[in-house]
């Protein structure tokens, strides 16, 4: 009994950890709505980590009790070329893929800094948790995701020309916090898929084009074993539409993949946004086989006073379309609630099917998140 | 329009729809099935190596399943098992559709080609 219940037990952690560990990235439902460009907010062109001085006061006035959104309240002062922060995440909930499974753990433990220097340069470091290799654990479980050098053409600015060189994600998609979205998780973005590359890129508040070129981590054995390169171009035809597009090469030993692919965001009237990613993938398979893939994600995000967003969002991942019954459905729901500039709780639910229930088991979860940013 | 070319391009697709003729191999397995259900980021990818078990590389691959296929015996090999059963069934997060767990059926029906292992 006692080594089924702990069978049970690593198997809801490894669940959960499947799930929903990861990282922090931009909101993206807040485009649009409060700012045109991810670089509104964050340092990064890419958008996630960490926030700058008008991502702090939209911190502070998304939020339902306020409080000063600096790193550490303020109360540690640093010296203005030097930004800080981090994001601390743990989870509790149910799984039901199809048993059913309680679970609690923790997520993300990252901090991050970004020094300014002069002639346009900066530097951008994140050193966090990771999970660590099985067999290895005690010298595996610290890594840093993303660390780059930028040199920006308009420094103190938010827009211009970018160039950034070192280790991070590919711009590509929607980005959305939340890897299990499909059009992350089978759309070229999977959680730890950072790789080493060099980024070119303009952002002005019409339009922005991202440019990178990348081979996978020489270092750490991602799950990204691909060499490849990603574009993406998005247009604001309004100051509520947008449309854009998208391609990928990727090539591993394995594998070649080409992902072509178009993202648009609407806002509606009452501040809800819809945004849309899909992508047609050609894979090729050595010495045989070529599926044909579809994924795709629609979102309705909607904030509501005090200090609430929610979400709506249906998936569609059809994994060879040549063949019936391979399509993934998901709909998904999460609800956050941003209690002060620092402190976040967050509802996530997902039901999912395999062709609309005829090809398999359905699964879900509801989880119950907290983030803490620093 | 990018929403009207989607819908039709699944709409041409299930027109032209098969049933079940995808090859049955290891690296059309390992590629197109195990590494993206079973090798995201904390389970068994090169990374996390999740009980030892890798399926993010057909290298990877075949070391991982020659410890858990049993060539011709597809309810004896654990691969199978851990796919359909009903307590700790795999993928933990989203099951695999019927489809491909009937693919990796054959392949092992089959003997498991790729893996270099004895037939019994």
């Amino acid at each position: 009994m006692k080594s089924t219940f702990t069978l049970v037990t690593l198997g809801s952690l490894a669940a959960a950890l499947t799930l929903v560990s990861g990282t922090a990235h931009a909101y993206p439902q807040f485009q649009m709505s409060r700012d045109q460009t991810c670089t509104g907010c964050h340092f990064s062109p890419a958008g996630g980590g960490l926030l700058n001085e008008n991502g702090l006061a939209t911190a502070e006035g998304i939020s339902q009790f306020g409080t000063a959104p600096e790193f550490f309240y303020g109360k540690i002062p640093t010296p203005g070329f030097l930004a800080l922060g981090g994001d601390l995440r743990a989870a509790t909930g149910y799984v039901a893929s199809p048993e059913k499974l309680a679970t609690a753990f923790p997520m993300q433990a990252d901090v991050y800094a970004r020094a300014a220097l002069p002639a346009g340069l900066s530097v951008y470091v994140n050193v966090g948790a990771r999970p660590p290799e099985v067999g290895e654990e005690s010298t595996t479980s610290v890594w840093s995701r993303e660390h780059f050098v930028t040199w920006q053409q308009n420094p103190g600015e938010n827009n211009g020309l970018y160039v950034r060189l070192g280790r991070f994600m590919p711009v590509f998609g929607l980005r959305f916090i939340e890897h299990p979205i499909y059009t992350r998780k089978w759309g070229g973005t999977p959680l730890y898929s950072e790789t080493y590359g060099l980024a070119v890129e303009y952002i002005q508040p019409k339009f922005e084009v991202h440019a990178t070129g990348f081979i996978k981590d020489p270092i750490f054995d991602t799950p990204e074993h691909s060499n490849g390169a990603a574009a993406m171009a998005e247009y604001r035809l309004t100051e509520r539409f947008s449309v854009g597009a998208e391609t990928m090469y990727t090539q591993s030993v394995d594998d070649k993949k080409i992902r072509v692919g178009a993202v648009g965001k609407l806002l509606l009237p009452f501040d809800t946004l819809l945004e849309f990613e899909g992508q047609f993938v050609n894979q090729l398979i050595e010495p045989r086989g070529a599926p044909k893939q579809i994924v795709a994600y629609l979102m309705a995000s909607k904030p509501l006073d005090p200090g609430l967003l929610i979400d709506l969002g249906l998936g569609y991942f059809n994994e060879n379309v040549a063949i019936k019954q391979l399509d993934h459905e998901a709909i998904d729901l999460n609800l956050h609630w941003f209690m002060t500039s620092h402190i976040e709780a967050i509802f996530t639910g997902r039901l999912e099917m395999l062709a609309f229930g005829s090809g398999g088991p359905n699964a879900g979860y509801a989880l119950a998140q907290l983030h803490y940013r620093l | 329009m990018h929403r009207l070319f989607l819908v039709g391009a699944i709409a041409l697709a299930a027109c032209t729809q098969t049933d079940n003729d995808r090859p049955a191999t290891l690296e059309y397995l390992t590629e197109a099935i195990l590494q993206p259900s079973c090798a995201q980021a904390d389970c068994h990818s090169s990374l996390r190596r999740e009980r030892g078990y890798v399926f993010d590389t057909v290298a990877e691959a075949k070391q991982s399943l020659s410890q858990i296929v049993i060539p011709t015996d597809p309810d004896a090999s654990l691969l199978y098992v851990v796919l359909t059963r009903q307590i700790l069934r795999m993928p933990y997060d989203s099951p695999l559709p019927d489809k491909d767990i009937a693919l990796i059926r054959t392949w092992i029906t089959d003997g498991a080609p790729g893996l270099g292992l004895d037939i019994p």
